[in-house]
This record gives structure tokens, C-alpha cells and sequence, in this order.
């Protein structure tokens, strides 16, 4: 599967305020889909923090979870998923 | 007026005295007091691998960090913050320096003698035909004030010269004894100052926490970009991007897995 990684940190702080892990062109309803999302999104969370809590991203707007996935640093902030972010 | 002639006189005096002499030495020290507060966050526990072994190359030569020991040190105001890079801690340290100054003193009371024979000459001049209103007579008077004078320096002198021979042979063990005391001193009033600096190391510690956690977390977030940009490549990701406006740095790639 493809994904799109996306990262921001605060350049005085260091600290991270956006960790987004996204498939790109993949069918959410594919078998395997969110084992293997969740699998690449732990690994690449788990480069830059132990134990790093992902969590998959749910549009307030929609009905069915939108599999994207999102590590939370301390301090945790909340991550609105962007309207053109398409999930797998 | 002729030549002038002189009359000497000598005088003669059988010196013994004795006197109890005080000798006394002040000695003054200075030095520096240290309190110090510390704590030892383990980055380890919190910091992914990578993140923790690009911190190394991140931290040698950022501004502020400098190579010791095992590590990067950051000086803050009244402290500062190590990062121990062979366990991956954080050691925060507050640290307080005061100058410190103690006194100490020894004296002892000597026996001083001193017995000698005094033999000293005085000399008056006159002349003949009693020019000046210097005659034998005055001369003869002169003379003898002149060794009675001589006498008294040469008494002076001589109990002086005793005096100080005695000061002399006492005062190097007074000295050893006074500064004994004033290290002594220093002793005690380096500690009681360091257990006040001490004190108010741990109450500046939370300060000097926020200001070397931020630091140190500043450094994180370099290593955060680095990792990330290092796994990218190992991943052969396509459409890198890396673009820093208003503070903050965003990275995007994609990558197949």
C-alpha cells in the first residue's frame, strides 16, 4: 500500500503538532487494510517516541471512521483531519 | 678660632632585662561555597532510538552545546542541563557560588631576656681660645650627654633586636596555628553556606528544569526531522517535501510498504 506521512514540528519548541499517517488510493474496505495502516503508522510513530499512542482519525462528519492515522505526542493535541485528506 | 679639639668620653652599662612578649597572628581565607540541586530524566524512556542516536550528531555544535564528558552540556543562568548521551538521561542541575571568608587568630606570650655589656663613646669638641662658647668644659659636658645618649640607643637597639629574634623564632608556629584556625573556620562556614545554597538550589531547580527541558526539547525536534528524513531515504519515499514558514517546519513524503 502507498502512504502519505506528513510531519510538523514547532521549530522553538521542538514539539510536534502534527503526525499523520494516510494511505493513498488504497480501498479502506480491502481485508488487511487497517492492520497494516496501523502497523506502518506505529512504526513510523515509534521512530521518534517509545510507546507512542496511535490513534485513527474520526470525521466528526462522517458516519464511518475515516482510517487515518495520527500519533499524539505529549503534550497531545487534537488533530483535525484536513477536508481534502483522502483515506484508503 | 683655632682647630677645634675634642674630648671623648665612654660610657659603659651592664644591660639585663627581661619582659614577657605577646606574639600574635591574624590570618584571613577566602574561598567558595556550592549548592547544587539535581535531577535525571531518562530520554530513553520517552525518545524512539533513532531519535535518540541522531541527538548526537544534532547537539554537536548547536549553538549553546558544548562537548563534555559523556555528552552535550547547555549552561543555563544559575545552572545548567547535561544531556548524557552513553545512558540517554537528562540531568538538570540548579547551581548556586558564593564567595566565602573566614578569620583566625593564635597568639602565645614568650619569656624574653637579654644580658650584654654596653661600651659606647661620646665625643665633644671645643676650642682653645673658647670660640663659639665651646670650651673643655662644655665640650667635656657634651661628651658625656653624647654617651649617655649612646648608651640609651645602643639599649634600645639591643632589646629591640632581641624582641625581634624572640617574635621571629615564635611566630612561625603562631602563623601555623592561626591559619590552622581560619581553615578551620573556612571549613565550617563553607559548609553552612552550601547547605543555604543548597537550599536554594532546589527551589531555582523547577526554573532551571523549564529552561533546559525547552532547550533540550528544541534539540529534539532537529533530531525529530533528521530521523524522519534519514527513514524517508531508507525507504525510498517519493515527493519529499520540506517547508518552514511561521515557526514551524512541515515534512511530507510518500512511500510504499
Amino acid at each position: 500500500m502507498r502512504y502519505r506521512i506528513q510531519l510538523r514540528i514547532r521549530e522553538d519548541t521542538g514539539e510536534v503538532e502534527l503526525f499523520q499517517v494516510d494511505t493513498v488510493g488504497a480501498d479502506p474496505r480491502a481485508a488487511g487494510h487497517n492492520a497494516a495502516h496501523h502497523r506502518v503508522a506505529t512504526e513510523v510513530a515509534g521512530l521518534l517516541e517509545n510507546d507512542a499512542v496511535v490513534e485513527e482519525i474520526r470525521d466528526p462528519r462522517a458516519t464511518q471512521p475515516v482510517p487515518g492515522q495520527v500519533y499524539r505526542p505529549e503534550p497531545a493535541q487534537v488533530q483535525q483531519l484536513p477536508p481534502e485528506t483522502h483515506s484508503g | 678660632m683655632c682647630n677645634p679639639r675634642r674630648i671623648r668620653v665612654r660610657a659603659t652599662a651592664r644591660l639585663a632585662e627581661a619582659w614577657d612578649q605577646e606574639v600574635l597572628r591574624q590570618v584571613t581565607l577566602h574561598g567558595a561555597a556550592t549548592g547544587r540541586a539535581a535531577v535525571r530524566e531518562p530520554m530513553s524512556a520517552r525518545l524512539g532510538a533513532p531519535v535518540l542516536s541522531t541527538l548526537d550528531r544534532v547537539l554537536d555544535g548547536l549553538e549553546g552545546w558544548q562537548q563534555q564528558d559523556d555528552g552535550y552540556r547547555h549552561d543555563l543562568d544559575g545552572g545548567y542541563v547535561h544531556y548524557h548521551a552513553d545512558t540517554g538521561d537528562l540531568e538538570i542541575v540548579a547551581e548556586l557560588t558564593a564567595d566565602v571568608q573566614a578569620a583566625g587568630e593564635a597568639q602565645t606570650t614568650v619569656r624574653g631576656s637579654v644580658q650584654d655589656d654596653l661600651d659606647v663613646e661620646g665625643v665633644g669638641t671645643y676650642y682653645d681660645d673658647g670660640w663659639g662658647g665651646y670650651t673643655e668644659d662644655t665640650a667635656r659636658r657634651d661628651a658625656q650627654a653624647n654617651a649617655d645618649s649612646e648608651l640609651q640607643r645602643a639599649r634600645a637597639e639591643r632589646i629591640g633586636r632581641a624582641r625581634a629574634d624572640l617574635e621571629a623564632a615564635a611566630a612561625g608556629d603562631v602563623q601555623s596555628q592561626a591559619e590552622e584556625a581560619a581553615q578551620a573556620a573556612l571549613a565550617n562556614a563553607t559548609a553552612a553556606r552550601a547547605a543555604e545554597l543548597d537550599r536554594e538550589a532546589i527551589r531555582r531547580l523547577t526554573t532551571v528544569g523549564v529552561q533546559g527541558r525547552a532547550l533540550f526539547q528544541q534539540a529534539v525536534g532537529l533530531a525529530y526531522r533528521d530521523t524522519i528524513l534519514a527513514y524517508a531515504r531508507s525507504r525510498h519515499a517519493e515527493g519529499v517535501r520540506v517547508s518552514g514558514s511561521g515557526g514551524v517546519l512541515d515534512i511530507e513524503f510518500e512511500m510504499e510498504m
